[in-house]
């Protein structure tokens, strides 16, 4: 799972930045709302986190010009201001959800799991295949009703082949939502992953389209 | 004596009612008495009159006989008494000469009832006061006196002042209910008004509606409602400050907690150390907000009176600057300042400080890694001015009125002040009824220029022409 976080403070954009991956997320920080919408152009995220107290371009402007772009992305609003009309404002211009700082992390966590829960089309907070069971709150996965070990990064492939059973996932793709642009990417990660994946919840589940990517069946 | 409105009238009025009406009282008892006491006299001259005109001719005869007799008691009159209270018993004696008494009446005395003729005349005669009159018929030498007892006169008298009292006794109730009634229909709007104000909501700050409000009322409605006016705007600035201010401490306080949580849920030593770090930053950032807030919030206070000392500019920034050298040494940048001579100017010393310092910090967080500050203390034209000069990026002529509001920070912000600097600034140069100016530095980047006043006030410089620009500016 890829997050773009735009939020202008220093101190506070490290620290989300930090608690964010902690949490198993991929994270790109960018300091001003222009660059912001650059990088949500060209890169793939599966949902930004917006500071709506931006200096020269506000988080509001940052949003409108996301939605007329015709993007769907989850955008979660942080504000400093708890008047309900700011409130309002943010979710009537295309916020679908918000939070006043100071925030609890692991709330934030929470919402943005919900955030991305509802944009891939699953009310339920587990996903269920067949045997297998992924939960994105506790990073546990079960096959069998037997915990599975899982690295982080295993596990976002994972959720990420699971959210979009039936459709082909391809290595560009898989490698976007477990690595923000700061990191090294290894150029056979994903092979490397999708192996040990194949290893712990057995050969069936992903199957490889050669040149493409992978693929988790519809159950 | 913390009586209302209403009883104060009341007693005053009653007094003056009261007080009054005593005055007149006076004034008719002793005018009636004067005219009772002439009336009597007049009746009595005229009793006397009568008497002697009556009695003279027929008695001179008579007298001859009489005075033959000797027996002048036994031709005494019976007057019988009247029943009327205010009955006159007039008493009379005839005389012939001085010393022979012809007539007199039951209750005249036997001796002459006074010495004087066609004169009134008050006397006490067997332990009572009498009025007394007496008329001589010369030819026939008779001699008639009338009296008679002043009790008559002083009764009369006094019932008429009794009579007075009575009426303002029995009247004054009345009157004290009247006018209880009359003042309290006149105080009804300021009751009113009374009321409406106790009503109201503490935040409702609507004026009173001066419709119907008597005249003497309105300056007090007018006053309260420029006051209600005041503390509109100051409870729009307050809520204003306070929104901001919240503003201004979250986002640092969502940075410690953030932080802290991170270090709560890290596993690897390095980071958990990195994080707490953080989270310390976070903190005094949080403390240097309530700090600014709280230099604004003493600095605040209208009516505010600070006691102006003489203060050696210099002397102030040497020290200030001296303190945040190191600051500017660590991030390479040339701090210098340039001040030849003592400048004393008339100020609070401490508050200088604050100014030179949050000027000197501001200009330091806006320019880059080796970047330059160059603060300046100079005498031109009966000031002191202070200038403090960087070469950071700036601010752009439309942005520098604003900076001076609370909270506000520029557009460009790339560094993390709290927006409070410059009003505290702004606020100190008020309090010394200074100048301030801002205006592209010579260094590429921002000039603030101080003008304060010397404690002379004097100086041989004639005005230069930078200064009379700013001025113009401002």
């Amino acid at each position: 799972m890829r997050l773009l976080l735009i939020e202008d403070d220093k101190l506070l954009g490290n620290g989300i930045l930090s608690g964010l991956r902690q949490s198993g997320y991929a994270v790109d920080w960018v300091q001003d709302g222009e660059t912001a919408i650059a990088v949500a152009r060209s890169e793939q995220y599966d949902a930004i986190i917006l500071d709506i107290g931006l200096p020269r371009m506000s988080g509001l402007e940052v949003l409108d010009r996301l939605r007329t772009d015709g993007s769907v992305i989850p955008v979660l609003v942080l504000t400093a201001r708890d008047a309900i009309s700011e409130r309002i404002e943010g979710l009537d211009r295309g916020a679908d959800d918000y939070m006043i700082k100071p925030f609890d992390l692991d709330e934030l966590s929470a919402r943005i799991r919900a955030l991305l829960r509802r944009s891939s089309g699953r009310s339920l907070p587990v996903i269920i295949h067949l045997n297998i069971e992924l939960d994105p709150a506790s990073h546990m996965v079960t096959r069998d009703q037997i915990p599975v070990d899982l690295s982080p990064r295993e596990f976002a492939i994972l959720q990420t082949l699971l959210e979009n059973t039936g459709r082909v996932m391809s290595r560009t793709r898989l490698e976007e939502s477990l690595y923000s642009w700061k990191d090294e990417i290894e150029s056979n990660a994903v092979d490397v992953h999708i192996h040990h994946l194949r290893k712990k919840l057995g050969a069936e589940l992903i199957r490889t389209i050669r040149g493409v990517g992978y693929i988790v069946d519809k159950a | 004596m913390n009586l209302s409105l209403r009883k104060r009238l009341l007693v005053l009025l009653l007094m003056a009612i009261v007080i009054g009406w005593l005055f007149a009282a006076m004034h008719s008892y002793y005018d009636t008495r004067d005219e009772v006491e002439d009336l009597f006299d007049a009746q009595l001259a005229q009793s006397a009159r009568a008497l002697l005109t009556l009695s003279s001719h027929e008695l001179s005869e008579q007298l001859a006989y009489l005075a033959q007799q000797e027996q002048p008691e036994k031709h005494r009159e019976q007057i019988t008494a009247l029943d009327h209270k205010y009955e006159q018993q007039i008493a009379f004696q005839i005389w012939q000469g001085k010393e022979r008494l012809l007539v007199r009446s039951d209750n005249a005395p036997r001796s002459p009832m006074t010495h004087f003729v066609n004169e009134f005349d008050t006397r006490v005669i067997d332990g009572k006061k009498w009025r007394v009159f007496a008329l001589l018929d010369e030819q026939n030498d008779i001699h008639v006196q009338v009296g008679e007892e002043h009790r008559r006169r002083d009764q009369i008298s006094n019932d008429i002042a009794l009579h007075i009292f009575t009426v303002i006794i029995v009247i004054l109730p009345f009157l004290a209910a009247l006018i209880w009634i009359s003042v309290g229909n006149a105080l009804a709007p300021l009751v009113k008004i009374a009321r409406d104000v106790t009503k109201r909501e503490f935040d409702n700050l609507q004026p009173i509606s001066i419709q119907g409000v008597p005249e003497e009322v309105r300056p007090l409605v007018t006053a309260l409602n420029g006051l209600f006016e005041r503390l509109e705007t100051a409870f729009t600035n307050i809520r204003r400050f306070t929104g901001d201010a919240a503003h201004e401490l979250r986002t640092p306080i969502a940075a410690l907690k953030t932080h802290a949580q991170v270090a709560y849920r890290g596993t690897d030593p390095v980071e958990i150390r990195k994080s707490i770090a953080a989270a310390i930053t976070g903190a005094d950032r949080a403390s240097h907000v309530v700090e600014q807030m709280l230099t604004l919030a003493r600095l605040d206070p209208e009516s505010q009176v600070i006691k102006f000392e003489e203060v050696d500019m210099c002397q102030v920034a040497e020290s200030q600057i001296a303190d945040i050298a190191n600051l500017a040494w660590e991030k390479g940048i040339d701090l210098g300042l340039h001040c030849q001579a003592r400048h004393l100017v008339k100020g609070k010393a401490a508050l200088l400080a604050v100014l030179v310092r949050n000027l000197t910090e501001n200009a330091l967080s806006c320019v880059p890694k080796n970047g330059k500050v160059e603060i300046s203390i100079a005498e031109k034209a009966d000031c002191i001015i202070l200038e403090v000069a960087d070469n950071g990026p700036g601010i752009p002529e439309a942005e520098r009125a604003k900076v001076f509001d609370r909270f506000y920070r520029g557009k460009n912000q790339a560094h993390s002040g709290t927006g409070l600097g410059l009003s505290i600034v702004k606020r100190i140069v008020e309090l010394h009824h200074a100048t301030i100016h801002l205006d592209s530095s010579s260094l590429g980047g921002l000039l603030v220029r101080v003008s304060l006043q010397t404690t002379s006030g004097l100086s041989a410089y004639q005005g230069s022409e930078e200064v009379q620009i700013a001025e113009a500016r401002d």
